[in-house]
């Protein structure tokens, strides 16, 4: 017992010594706090409120003003729905959703023209909820008194399926954050190997430095694309397969043999929301998200490798890595925090300025990707991407250079930034 | 003899250490280079430098007439002192990485590397994973690494080093074999002894500078105190009383004797036979490592 209390001793103060500790003490308060903070100081950007139409099968009951700092609601007090929503659509402006309650059937449909962002549409279907149970039945019609069973129908082009865009998108962003990252370290692990064993210089004597660097760093992206490309087809055959065993079903539940179940039953609507979802893969733009994630995926991986190669060079020790990954890793990290923000609202400030950011925009570009990002936008990213990676190339090439024959002690910070000097 | 190698004032500096002077050296072609000197002298430096590991700061290097330049690496080997090798991987599949990395293609890797192993008789090794092998047995596959493309120019870093006698003398075998079939070598060591055996020439270096040079006879001429190495049996001249360096009995009443003696060897014998028996008469010239110890003192004064 007593060894293991020194030995806990010794570990504890091993590294509570170590810079990267002292380092991350102090700046994870202030990174934690940043991250919970700026989305919601960038979310208070003034925006155009929402108008919203409202009517009702008893529409004599809608005479309240629900208008609030968000929405601007219109009570439409008379007029059949089918005239209602032509208008609605006709209508350039103040028209950006219509709200129909069928009271009787304890339902809501919505029809979104704007586009709302996931939390805006979360904000309205609980204020619509609160009118329809608060105003409406509990005022007028207190037997109708159950939560209406909601339709959300988004009309605007971008923003129809966005589960399955955010979906799509976090996925595509997952994949690349994960074989960046284990890839990278994989390169940097190989050189801090090969420093351990002493192969270096049995290496050097045959081959440049830079040339060695980049073998490892392309190999290695040989293997990761052999991986994906056999995860692809694993996902395909599934796909396959999946679709051969329930794709009639799916497709059964259809526009035409449903339009009466539909007033029915809510079991009908889900089936049918699911129909939506299925069919929606119809819909997205796969070889647009195909070639840029491969194209993300390969600059994104280029950069970080040679990052990676560098840290690897500098020291000669996996412990030592510690103290230059977390630096390195930093940026993905903290985009993953805000990829729930970025898929709710992808064009908003944040998450433009992330998806040009060379260390951030392969994770932020693929969460925006699915939900539409123009040509010039995606190529103005990449080459900015194509432009950091040839840079850090270059430094990690010097560092390498420098480093690869180092034993004993790492390089600090400080010999990292002199290696421009003779 | 043509010559293969030439090293024109080079110097290299780490940060304010300076690890190679002013050196300078012609190796000619099929000729064995001793390279001496204390640790830290510079002499891995030095190797690092003639095999591009490492660009010197000033001064330049030739190899066969043309400057020093990538197309050479493939023609130099290279065995550093620090032993490496990758531990998991098997030893076939190692030299043939290595070997295509010096310009073989994968069946002359294949080729070379099945001989080698044959030469060394480990053969039976070459599925193995090397972490598995003995020490010796890993330091004849670096060995193989070094030679399986048949360089021009052979550089050993402390060859010997980790080697049983028996298997020290099959590594000098076949250095001297590379040797005979025209490779030049040169052969970095503490290891006085072999120096003396094997090498045709020698550079010793000592703090970043060179402190000798040249072929090893003439350069332990070039130190002749006037040592003769005397076995005698009887009475010693009287005036050769105050030249007697060193004395040992022997078995048969014999006597060794070291003597630092001014007289013309020639007259000393004679006056030797007149007096007694000579059973052994010969000049004792400084070995390496005498002039080693003496030069390193030196320097370091």
């Amino acid at each position: 017992m007593k060894q293991m209390w020194t030995v806990l001793k010794q570990e504890y103060s091993n590294r509570i010594r170590k810079r990267s500790f002292i380092v991350m003490t102090i700046l994870g308060p202030v990174l934690s706090l940043c991250v919970l903070f700026i989305p919601i100081y960038l979310s208070l950007d003034t925006t155009e409120r929402i108008h919203v139409w409202l009517q009702s099968s008893a529409p004599q009951h809608l005479n309240g003003n629900y208008t609030d700092q968000t929405f601007i609601f219109h009570p439409i007090p008379e007029g059949r729905i089918s005239d209602v929503e032509k208008e609605f659509m006709q209508q350039p402006d103040k028209a950006d959703v219509l709200v129909y309650y069928t009271i009787e059937q304890g339902r809501v449909v919505l029809w979104d023209k704007k586009g709302l962002s996931t939390a805006e549409q979360w904000k309205l279907k609980n204020k619509i909820q609160d009118i329809y149970t608060k105003e409406l039945v509990s005022r007028y019609l207190p037997q109708h008194a159950t939560a209406p069973a909601m339709q959300y129908i988004p009309l605007a082009e971008e923003k129809q399926y966005a589960d399955l865009l955010q979906l799509t998108g976090l996925f595509c962003a997952i994949i690349i954050y994960f074989f960046i990252f284990y890839y990278g370290v994989q390169v940097m692990k190989g050189i801090v190997d090969e420093k351990v064993n002493r192969v270096v210089e049995v290496i050097l004597c045959s081959v440049k430095p830079f040339h060695w660097m980049m073998g490892k760093i392309l190999g290695i992206a040989a293997v990761c694309l052999t991986q994906f490309g056999f995860w692809t087809m694993i996902y395909i055959w599934i796909g396959s397969k999946f679709n051969h065993r329930y794709g009639d079903a799916i497709t059964q539940f259809n526009n035409e043999n449903i339009q009466e179940t539909l007033r029915v039953s809510k079991d009908a609507w889900q089936a049918m929301e699911w129909n939506v979802f299925a069919q929606s893969f119809e819909t997205l733009p796969l070889m647009k998200i195909g070639v840029c994630f491969f194209i993300f995926f390969i600059l994104g991986y280029l950069l970080y490798a040679s990052l990676f190669a560098a840290v690897g060079a500098m020291t000669d020790n996996e412990t030592d890595t510690q103290q230059f990954t977390f630096p390195i890793t930093a940026p993905l990290f903290i985009t993953f925090l805000f990829a729930g923000f970025i898929i709710s609202d992808p064009d908003s400030q944040l998450a433009v300025v992330l998806s040009y950011f060379p260390l951030t925009s392969p994770v932020a570009m693929m969460l925006r990707i699915p939900f539409g990002v123009s040509a010039w936008e995606i190529a103005g990213s990449v080459a900015m991407l194509a432009t950091a990676f040839v840079l850090s190339v270059y430094m990690a090439s010097q560092v390498f250079k420098r480093g690869v024959l180092q034993y004993g002690k790492a390089m600090s910070w400080k010999d990292l930034f002199s290696f421009g000097k003779k | 003899m043509a010559e293969i190698l030439r090293i024109q004032n080079i110097t290299k500096t780490f940060g304010t250490h300076v690890a190679i002077d002013q050196v300078s050296l012609s190796l000619k072609k099929n000729s064995i280079l001793g390279l001496l000197g204390p640790n830290g002298a510079g002499k891995t430096t030095l190797l690092r430098l003639i095999t591009q590991i490492v660009l010197p700061d000033s001064g330049q290097l030739f190899f066969n007439g043309s400057p020093l330049n990538e197309s050479h690496r493939v023609k130099m080997g290279y065995l550093p002192e620090e032993r490496g090798l990758y531990r998991k991987m098997r030893v076939q599949e190692q030299l043939m990485y290595f070997a295509q990395l010096r310009g073989l293609s994968a069946k002359e890797a294949k080729q070379q590397s099945s001989e080698w192993l044959q030469r060394l008789q480990i053969e039976h090794l070459h599925s193995q994973v090397l972490e598995t092998l003995s020490k010796g047995q890993q330091q004849k596959i670096q060995f193989i690494s070094a030679v399986v493309h048949k360089p021009e120019l052979l550089i050993l870093d402390e060859p010997f080093s980790g080697f049983d006698p028996a298997n020290a003398e099959v590594i000098k075998n076949e250095i001297l074999s590379l040797h005979q079939s025209g490779t030049t070598i040169i052969y970095s060591t503490h290891r006085m002894d072999t120096v003396e055996d094997v090498c045709t020439e020698l550079l010793m270096i000592n703090k970043a500078k060179v402190v000798l040079q040249g072929e090893p006879h003439a350069i332990r001429k070039q130190f002749d105190k006037g040592y003769v190495r005397l076995v005698y049996s009887g009475t010693l001249p009287t005036q050769l009383q105050s030249a007697i360096v060193e004395q040992r009995l022997l078995e048969g009443n014999k006597t060794s004797y070291l003597l630092s003696s001014s007289l013309d060897r020639k007259q000393l014998l004679q006056m030797l036979i007149n007096q007694g028996e000579v059973h052994h008469f010969e000049e004792h010239l400084p070995s390496m490592h005498e002039l080693f110890l003496d030069h390193v003192n030196k320097t370091n004064e």
